[in-house]
């Protein structure tokens, strides 16, 4: 990308910055954790565990391990020790045992492990034909549902998009792969491990793909199912409860869109789920619905306005809920005998990172532990107690430092062409204003930006150019989480279409407002981010430099080599075949040659969501055109780029595209 | 389908095929190409295929044949690949292209013909692809191409290696379009001082150069070095030392082939509608330099593949004029040609038939083969071809498979007369079941082939098995003249199809083949077509489509040759209503029935593996039996062991699975 020795050095220096500033953030090689996910409460409200990362260097991955920490005293411990990964803690009914997945055996391949609390002593569990995704306690504590994708499963968009590794013996390189579409190592299955025989087995049957699956009562699991494993089957998964100890399936429900949150009552009189708009499986934000057990009957709850991406039963008749609304992020309980949903805290201040609300409840009032973070906060264990909240433990090294390049912090709305009410978050950067800004599209579409931490793989690049003094937009257009599902349905059918002009509607609002400057404008993204960057760039002249990442150049390609192929259909609403229609007219490449602005194209060797030829045939299009282009294909990366030091010089040469072309 | 298919009947059995035609180990000369004569005609030297395991790409080594005895030798080592051997005009010295050294790097290297000792000429900062001597043997001129830069998708179509740039496997590959080691250029190799130096405008990519007399060169030359300019390369004179060039034709189609006359004033080439870079037949041209005057040969309707000068005014030339390979002479005093030799048995291997000039009567040698001989070092002395070395190391027995080979020739719709081959089995009786296989390009063609190598194995195992071969030379094909190569220009996927059909329609007609057991199978161009008929026509009862084109759009945007989708489909990628859409073959995959193989190399850069995918998926979605392969090593097409091994044996093992031969009345 880089073709004079100026270029290279600025590189070179920004590679530098990008590196100093991951090991300020997360205080590399000092054994500290720096980031944090899964948490669960005990039964007595005592401690919490969660899955803690550290980052021992910068050239690997980070290292997870199971940290708990006293609710009182704050104390934190590091209860595994590895080697490689060990994840998603969960201990049982009466606090004896910790369940939590690990892959210390053989890498990738995670398998469930016990440990006894007092003890310490560390257990494996009878290993399951696969890997282990996600573990669940029944209510009783006597056994633990396992959810296990085949080795060689695709993984979803949100993990990276990539295939999971295969159980082959060592194959000479030359071999070919060989694909028929009916491997066996595709599906996803639900298992039971049963702790008093230590034995463990599966229950779902052949032909039924399970994506989720949550305990409803000690002897039924509720789970979403489709009849093909392809990740484009999941738009269409339904609901059924499965008997454990018989293996017969019942259907319960048949979503209009998709389904989430999946969770039965202690007793299994009730069952929760989330019914919502969705892009990309395991980002579900949306309505919550609950089965009356007894009678089949399926309520939609309202929610005030909140869109649901937790539930959890506190008891037969409290569920906790946490999810977006607006700006905010919203705690609340439902009670199924007063039919209400109670709000108990909510904050436009600090949420929680991934791809949901990540909340665990302590007794039934609606208190809870959360994981939360901001735009100027690192990540941290806080608690809500009666509404309140407060920082339990902060893992923040030396974020706040960093943070403070972000001289503020607006929450703007704007009205779309349409009229149409659009939200967004603009990120100021010291110095005086106007100010040479980026603005950086979400993923999806049905997706949000919400505060975050800027100390990941994915946002360090904005912490980088606040810090270089730019501002960062962050606009939630058409399509996004937390508007509710009408506000989400908009972008169906409709991608690269009114969703182009909330954006440049918002550009034009902050220029109008003097943040920004009209003549220094950027725009980035990944994914869906990724694709309207390129559609941008094809249908304004306004952006000065364009990085898109993990994009979508050509649909129809696309859509006839990715995994989830039928995200596309429904949100073209058309299909490939037709050349008039819109897997063509919305189509980055059919309007290259109308581009004017420089592009940095990014992509990753080994995604199957928007595999790497995407960006290729727009950087050869942008080319042909004679627009001045860079490719940039990183080989051991999946959708994004996450890896170390990959993410390092990715951000480096993110902020060195703006800077150089801005 | 299994992954490791190593245990399985028919793999062992393509194993132990490879194994008797090429005997590895043995030091034993397999295969030949790249033939040059010594000055006076009394040996030829050529690259020999000598392997020593069913391994990798099959190296080859400077090997020598006396003419007068037959006796051939094994000149150099290797390690790796030694080629492209050419005689000092002196004679004194072979002058030979290796990548000893490491592997892929060719650089040039001289063998002294008295002692045979070798030593390496100066490196040159790129890979050398080939090497011509000045006429006064003074200097050697070399075609360099950048460490990366691609190869020709007649050559695989990857990328060659980059050199010196050893990244880490978290590291990004970074493009811009504006790479310096894509460009190629020559270089020239003074003997006298062992200097080398490159020459010329380093603005312009040279794809193809030739001495013309010592001081200058001709070239054909392109403003960039994307493979897709190649298809508006222009022919330039160059100043040998000043590098300052002009440019003296610029063809409306494409050139080639380019060689002066000893003394530089005449410079001949061959313009002809192409396909693929490097693949060229067509029409001779002879240029007068000086004056600039073009004079446009008539050479019998043979589309000329190779050009000799034998002397100061005779042109050999050689070729192909339908079902025949063909040589000529030119002379340049009269202007007139005469043809030397014809055979519609013999041709030679390689892209198209190339001879070395023994004398100025026009004798030559070449390396001669057909279907049913294995390729053999043979001369045509006096207009009569004579074996002088066969290379047959167990071919013999194998062709036994092949009871006969017919030119076939029939009606299009439209009234065009088609070509092509049917090659019957000696096993069972007509009907057979038969498989067409459609070649690349579309401008290239079949015509007499040893099918030891991987292009045609597959073919050989199914005519041992009972399968009739037909490979038909549909519009577009060489040897037809430039008009009939054109009718394919702008209509890919459409009357060609028809041609191939028709062929299908009239061997049925004549009771040759069983209509419910018809399989079709091709690579590249070939590969498309493939994917393509069973979209248009579900007579087709199992199909293998190879390095193909699915969709037309993504090709033109990821491949290297995006200039050659434009112009064989005369369309733009954005045009929704145009051909890009309505030739693509995943528009129509929802029609097709036929159980599907799809093959691809990972490292193909002229029909990226994604093609292959695609159409794979779309198969997939409308409930048609499909698998598809990725061979991580390979590029264009399946070249190297074993995966060549495990190609054929999957091929096969599709049409035995989906259309059995069903010979067991033969036991009866």
């Amino acid at each position: 990308m880089i073709s004079s020795a100026a270029d290279d050095a600025r590189l070179q220096s920004l590679y530098r910055r990008a590196q100093t500033l991951y090991e300020r953030i997360h205080r590399t090689g000092a054994g500290n954790v720096s980031d944090v996910a899964e948490v669960h409460v005990s039964a007595d409200g005592g401690h919490v565990v969660f899955t803690g990362s550290m980052m021992s260097s910068l050239s690997e991955a980070p290292l997870t391990r199971v940290c708990s920490i006293d609710l009182h005293s704050a104390q934190m411990r590091v209860l595994t020790s590895g080697p490689r990964t060990d994840r998603s803690p969960k201990l049982s009914p009466d606090g004896r045992d910790l369940a939590f997945l690990s892959d210390r055996h053989r890498a990738a391949d995670f398998q469930l492990y016990l440990r006894q609390m007092s003890s310490g002593a560390v257990k494996r569990t009878m290993p399951v034909e696969g890997w282990v995704e996600y573990l669940s306690w029944s209510p009783d504590g006597r056994r633990i549902l396992l959810g296990v994708a085949g080795y060689g499963a695709d993984t979803a968009s949100t993990k990276g998009a990539v295939v999971s590794e295969l159980a082959e013996r060592d194959l000479p390189s030359w071999m070919p792969t060989v694909s028929t579409g009916r491997e066996a190592h595709r599906w996803r299955h639900v298992w039971i491990y049963d702790l008093a025989s230590d034995s463990v087995r599966r229950v779902s049957g052949d032909g039924m793909n399970i994506w989720e699956a949550a305990w409803c009562g000690n002897d039924s699991v509720v789970v979403s199912a489709s009849p093909d494993p392809g990740e484009g089957a999941w738009y269409s998964a339904c609901l059924y409860s499965i008997r454990v100890d018989g293996n017969q399936h019942e259907k319960i429900y048949t979503p209009e869109d998709q389904l989430g949150g999946l969770s039965g009552s202690p007793g299994g009189a009730h069952l929760a789920f989330i019914e919502a708009v969705c892009s990309d499986r395991m980002l579900v934000f949306g309505e919550l619905r609950i089965v009356d057990r007894a009678t089949g009957s399926v309520r939609r709850i309202d929610t005030d306005g909140v869109n649901v991406s937790t539930t959890q039963w506190r008891s037969d008749k409290r569920l906790l809920l946490a999810g977006l609304r607006g700006f905010e992020t919203v705690v609340g309980i439902y009670d199924t005998s007063s039919g209400k949903f109670e709000e108990t805290w909510r904050s436009s201040q600090i949420s929680s990172a991934g791809s949901y609300i990540c909340v665990a409840g302590m007794g039934s009032t609606g208190d809870c532990v959360i994981l939360s973070e901001g735009f100027d906060r690192s990540p941290e264990i806080g608690a809500i107690r009666d509404g309140e909240y407060r920082t339990i433990k902060s893992f923040d090294s030396g974020y706040s430092d960093e943070a403070r390049c972000i001289a503020g912090l607006d929450r703007l709305t704007w009205e779309a062409p349409d009229a149409l009410e659009i939200q967004g978050w603009l990120l100021r950067p010291r110095g005086d204003a106007p100010h040479a800004t980026v603005m950086a599209v979400h993923g999806g579409p049905v997706s949000n930006w919400r505060p975050a931490w800027l100390g990941r793989p994915r946002t360090l690049p904005f912490l980088m150019l606040l810090q270089l003094g730019y501002a960062v937009f962050l606009p939630n257009p058409r399509g996004s989480s937390g508007r509710g599902q009408d506000f989400a349905r908009r972008v169906r059918g409709d991608m690269g279409g009114a969703d182009t002009h909330d954006l440049l509607s918002g550009v034009d609002h902050i220029v109008a407002r003097g943040f920004a400057d009209a003549n220094r404008l950027g725009v980035t993204g990944i994914s869906y981010g990724g694709f309207m960057t390129a559609w941008l760039i094809t249908h304004s002249d306004r952006f000065k430099a364009a990085v898109p990442v993990a994009m979508v150049a050509n649909r129809v390609s696309q859509r006839l080599t990715c995994t989830h192929t039928r995200f596309i259909d429904l949100f073209l609403e058309d299909t490939y075949n037709n050349a008039q229609g819109k897997y063509y007219g919305r189509s980055p490449i059919m309007y290259a040659h109308r581009a004017g602005t420089p592009t940095l194209n990014v992509c990753g060797a080994l995604d199957k969501c928007t595999p790497p030829a995407e960006a290729l045939q727009f950087h050869n299009a942008l080319l042909e055109a004679g627009v001045r282009s860079a490719l940039v294909t990183y080989p051991q990366e999946g959708h994004g780029v996450r890896g170390f030091p990959a993410s390092i010089d990715y951000a480096a040469r993110l902020a060195g595209w703006f800077v150089a072309h801005l | 389908m299994q992954r490791d298919i190593r245990q399985t009947p028919n793999y062992l059995e393509v194993e132990a095929l490879y194994r008797a035609l090429l005997t590895p180990g043995t030091g034993q000369i397999g295969d030949a190409a790249d033939i040059d004569a010594v000055p006076g005609g009394a040996d030829i030297v050529f690259s020999g295929t000598v392997m020593e395991r069913l391994e990798g790409t099959a190296p080859t080594r400077v090997c020598t044949t006396e003419l007068a005895t037959g006796r051939t030798r094994v000149l150099t080592s290797g390690p790796n690949s030694d080629r492209q051997p050419r005689y000092s005009p002196d004679a004194r010295h072979i002058a030979f292209m290796s990548d000893r050294s490491a592997a892929g790097d060719f650089q040039l290297y001289l063998l002294d013909c008295e002692t045979g000792a070798i030593r390496p000429a100066k490196p040159v900062d790129g890979w050398t692809e080939y090497a011509h001597w000045s006429p006064d043997g003074r200097r050697i001129l070399l075609g360099v191409a950048g460490h990366g830069a691609d190869v020709a998708g007649s050559q695989g179509a990857a990328s060659s290696k980059r050199l010196h740039q050893e990244r880490q496997g978290w590291e990004p590959s970074v493009e811009t379009g504006e790479e310096s080691f894509r460009w190629r250029r020559v270089w020239i190799y003074d003997l006298t001082t062992d200097t080398v130096a490159p020459v010329g405008d380093p603005q312009r990519n040279v794809w193809e150069a030739v001495w013309c007399g010592n001081d200058a060169i001709a070239a054909v030359v392109s403003p960039g070095p994307e493979e897709g300019l190649w298809y508006s390369a222009t022919l330039h004179i160059m100043d040998a030392r000043s590098g300052v060039s002009r440019e003296i034709y610029r063809p409306s189609d494409q050139i080639g082939l380019p060689a002066s006359s000893p003394d530089g004033s005449l410079v001949a080439f061959v313009e002809a509608v192409c396909s693929d870079r490097g693949v060229v037949a067509g029409n001779l041209r002879v240029l007068d330099v000086a004056s600039g005057k073009l004079r446009s040969v008539d050479t019998h309707s043979v589309d000329v593949t190779c050009t000799v000068w034998a002397s100061q005014d005779k042109l050999l030339v050689a070729g192909h004029r339908r079902f025949e390979t063909v040589t000529c002479m030119y002379d340049a005093r009269n202007g007139s040609t005469t043809e030397l030799w014809c055979s519609q048995e013999i041709s030679s291997a390689g892209r198209y038939v190339s001879v070395a000039a023994l004398n100025d009567a026009g004798d030559c040698a070449l390396i001669g083969e057909s279907y049913t001989r294995a390729p053999e070092v043979a001369v045509i002395q006096r207009g009569a071809y004579r074996t002088i070395k066969s290379l047959d190391l167990g071919y013999a027995d194998h062709a036994k498979a092949i009871a006969s080979v017919r030119p076939m020739t029939w009606a299009a719709p439209d009234g065009l007369e088609i070509d092509g081959w049917l090659l019957l089995p000696s096993r069972g009786r007509p009907p057979y079941p038969l498989v067409m296989n459609l070649h690349g390009g579309p401008v290239s063609h079949w015509r007499p082939a040893w099918l030891g190598r991987s292009k045609g194995l597959p073919s050989l195992m199914l005519l041992k098995r009972g399968y009739a071969i037909f490979l038909p030379n549909p519009r577009g094909s060489a040897g037809r003249g430039a008009a009939f190569a054109r009718l394919v220009v702008g209509d890919m996927g459409g009357a060609d199809t028809y041609d191939c059909l028709s062929g299908l329609d009239h061997l049925t007609t004549l009771g040759l083949v069983d209509p419910a057991r018809l399989g079709v199978m091709g690579g590249s161009y070939g590969g498309y077509m493939t994917a393509w008929l069973v979209t248009q026509d579900r007579r087709f009862a199992a199909a293998v489509a190879s390095s193909p084109v699915t969709n037309h759009v993504s090709e033109h945007l990821t491949s290297n040759i995006p200039h050659f989708q434009r112009m064989f489909l005369a369309d733009s990628y954005r045009n929704a209503s145009g051909k890009y859409f309505t030739r693509s073959p995943i528009m129509y995959a929802h029609r097709a029935r036929t159980p599907t193989l799809n093959s691809c190399g990972a490292l193909d850069r002229c029909t990226p593996p994604w093609e292959a995918l695609q159409f794979h998926n779309a198969l997939l979605e409308s409930g048609v039996t499909s698998v598809l392969l990725t061979y991580p090593g390979e590029g264009h097409g399946i070249r190297k062991f074993p995966a060549a091994i495990d190609y054929a044996a999957r091929v096969v093992g599709w049409f035995e699975e989906h259309m059995p031969a069903a010979v067991k009345d033969d036991k009866r």
